[in-house]
């Protein structure tokens, strides 16, 4: 369906997107992963052919989106980072608006207001203004301005940011909807637990660069440890990380914020390094295990936590 | 007092790093103080004293009324030129010309008899624009003075002095150019607010473009299969109907309220209309081009319009202004727009009349939206 290759954007100086490529299926949600500043948006406003790339392609089921009135851009739904609502309007005029944008004919596109805002659970609100709409609210209608004219694609960037709980798993549910409809999801977080909970496939992304590639069970499997063990030091002090990340059993070690990342292959080992921490005169003040999650891997790949800006 | 003097220096500099308040509080005056300081100190300015411009036609043509003719030319009050009948009541129509003096046949012969004692009156004509009576006022008593003056050699000292007490050797006949008999104040308010307000809207327009775009809509927009001339096209034509909109309104508040009425062309007064929205639709869009943020944009925009209407006479006639700005004036496009209105409404002009500010209007118009496009950034 999607097909992102080598996909290349710079302004000014800043490589913001470098040689990026990915592509995304029917039925599947492919999650563009990393913190603030990493370029996902960058990425998917090229795929939603808001920008071009300096170098590289975008194709959809084979074909090259070409100029901006191009009819493949129908295929394609975007759903912002920002509430790209008109705040004056109702919920209706808003989606009888944007959906004229296709060219829908007044009839398709009356079933097909009712049938969005249905499907985001605002179908008793149409009539009302959005700017008396709840955060959650607007992100739904948000959403569902983009399913009017029936994408295959549906690219969404941060679509949750700034939601309720109770919203943030309607959308969720609305996704996995229109997953299980046959659509090919794009979908751009920093947060891990929606990642892991939507997509079928994870780019994990930092500095503009694709870091990782795969779905979470195979990025998981790639990860050199799959337990962890994190120790608070009062006073880490430096010199000595080196030499625990070659003792035998671990497979790496990271500090950060005062607190030390092993990663360990059996978590027996776990007493064992803690001895030698003490060994060493370093004040442990905390003391968790836990298994690898895509915090996790982001951390394995980049060194950084993944909400680092 | 540290903490005192530490506010009063975070206040000031505030103010001072805020453009538009700076803008505000002393671009804005000290421009229109400017304006209305040049516009109306014909006191101190006494050397520059405006002169009626005057049109002089002789069909006498004899050398009585060629010494008249003559002696209105060198007159310091007026502007004096000579023109035939036609070209002097189309120039007059149209507000080039605040008045026409029209000689006719045999109006140096008859009138030296009046002042040999004749009891027949020859008819002097004339041709006044309604927005400038004074004009009319100035030019009769100029003409009244020259007339005896002019035609003295043609009459006996004795008589002449026996007539020195016959106030009217001729009779005056006022016509105005067309249309209604007076100025209409109210017609040309109504004019005036709706260029004032139809270009306020066009920068509200710019104002909204800029704030989709900061809100993220444009993304929407750019993410759908929509080509930026139909989107420039778009904005365009949703802010000339919008200003048609206001137009019409305030033309029926017009009616209304003040009995304004249309007193030319309804033909002529849609197509000074429609090109008019045109060009303040396409103004709006050419500065939201041009414009960085909302903010920045409304105070500049709002600077602009004010001066433009000023310059325009939509405020005050233009007949108002001194004769060194009168030609200033006419290179804004608001001028046209407002002696198109003038012209379709109490001047009472047909169609014709309205050709040439539409013309005009729909070229500028034209070229705002050339260069909007130009200038338009529709990539993020």
């Amino acid at each position: 369906m999607l097909e992102a290759h080598g996909l290349r954007k710079r302004f000014g100086t800043l490589v913001a997107v470098d040689d990026v490529s990915f592509s995304a299926a029917a039925g599947t949600c492919v999650g563009l992963l990393g913190p603030n500043g990493a370029g996902k948006t960058t990425t998917v406003s090229m795929v939603a052919g808001i920008l071009r790339p300096d170098a590289g392609e975008v194709r959809i089921d084979g074909g090259a989106i070409q100029g901006d009135s191009d009819p493949r851009k129908r295929r394609l739904g975007l759903v912002p980072q920002e509430i790209a609502l008109y705040d004056e309007l109702t919920a209706e005029q808003n989606l009888r608006f944007f959906g004229a944008l296709y060219d829908l004919a007044p009839e398709p596109l009356a079933r097909a207001v009712g049938e969005a805002l249905k499907l985001v659970g605002l179908a008793d609100r149409g009539r009302d203004r959005v700017k008396t709409f709840s955060g959650g609210m607007k992100r739904r209608l948000n959403l569902a301005a983009a399913t009017l004219h029936d994408p295959d694609l549906l690219i969404l960037d941060e679509p949750t940011v700034g939601v309720d709980p109770q919203s943030r798993t309607s959308i969720f549910d609305n996704l996995e909807a229109l997953k299980a409809r046959g659509k090919a999801i794009l979908y751009t977080t920093h947060y891990m637990e929606e990642a892991e909970r939507l997509c079928d496939r994870i780019v994990i992304m930092d500095h503009g660069k694709v870091v990782a590639n795969d779905t979470l069970r195979g990025l998981s499997a790639r990860m050199p440890a799959r337990r962890l063990l994190r120790v608070e030091l009062a006073a880490p002090g430096d010199g000595w990380l080196a030499e625990l990340g070659s003792r035998p059993g671990v497979e790496s070690a990271s500090l950060a914020d005062g607190v030390l990342t092993v990663g360990l292959t059996d978590l027996g080992l776990s007493g064992e390094i803690l001895a030698w921490l003490a060994g060493r005169g370093l004040a442990i003040e905390h003391v968790a295990t836990e298994k690898a999650d895509l915090e996790g891997i982001f951390l394995a790949l980049t060194g950084r936590e993944l909400r680092d800006t | 007092m540290t903490v005192l003097r530490a506010l009063i220096r975070k206040d000031i500099n505030v103010y001072l790093h805020d453009r538009r308040a700076v803008i505000l509080s002393f671009a804005l005056p000290a421009a229109l103080t400017l304006f209305f300081g040049l516009a109306f100190s014909g006191s101190k300015r006494a050397a520059e004293a405006p002169k009626i411009p005057t049109l002089v036609v002789d069909d006498d043509r004899t050398p009585g009324s060629q010494r008249l003719a003559a002696a209105l030319a060198a007159d310091p009050t007026l502007a004096a030129k000579p023109a035939a009948r036609d070209e002097a009541r189309d120039a007059v129509k149209d507000g080039r010309f605040g008045v026409a003096v029209v000689i006719p046949a045999g109006f140096a012969a008859t009138t030296a008899a009046a002042l040999g004692g004749a009891a027949a009156r020859a008819q002097l004509e004339f041709i006044y624009d309604p927005s400038s009576p004074f004009s009319l006022q100035i030019a009769e008593g100029v003409v009244h003075g020259l007339v005896v003056r002019a035609l003295a050699p043609d009459v006996s000292k004795e008589r002449l002095e026996a007539c020195a007490s016959l106030a009217e050797p001729y009779r005056a006949e006022r016509r105005p150019a067309a249309g209604g008999e007076t100025y209409d104040g109210a017609a040309h308010a109504v004019g005036g607010m709706a260029v004032q307000f139809i270009l306020m809207g066009a920068i509200e327009n710019a104002v909204a473009i800029l704030t989709d775009r900061q809100r993220g809509l444009w993304r929407r927009l750019r993410a759908a299969p929509l080509s930026r001339a139909t989107l420039l096209a778009s904005k365009i034509i949703s802010g000339a109907l919008l200003a048609l909109l206001v137009l019409g309104f305030l033309l029926v508040f017009g009616r209304v309220t003040l009995g304004v009425r249309v007193q030319g062309s309804g033909l002529g007064l849609l197509l000074v209309g429609v090109s008019f929205a045109l060009l303040a639709s396409s103004v709006g869009v050419l500065v939201s081009t041009l414009g960085k943020t909302p903010q920045a944009t409304r105070s500049v925009g709002i600077f602009v319009v004010l001066i433009a209407v000023m310059l325009g006479g939509a405020w005050f006639p233009s007949f108002l202004f001194p004769a060194w700005l009168q030609p200033i004036t006419r290179l804004f496009p608001s001028r046209w727009a407002v002696d198109g209105f003038d012209a379709m409404t109490w001047r009472g002009l047909d169609v014709s009349a309205a050709i040439f500010p539409a013309a005009g209007m729909l070229g500028a118009a034209a070229i705002f939206a050339a260069l909007a496009a130009w200038r338009f950034k529709w990539e993020e």
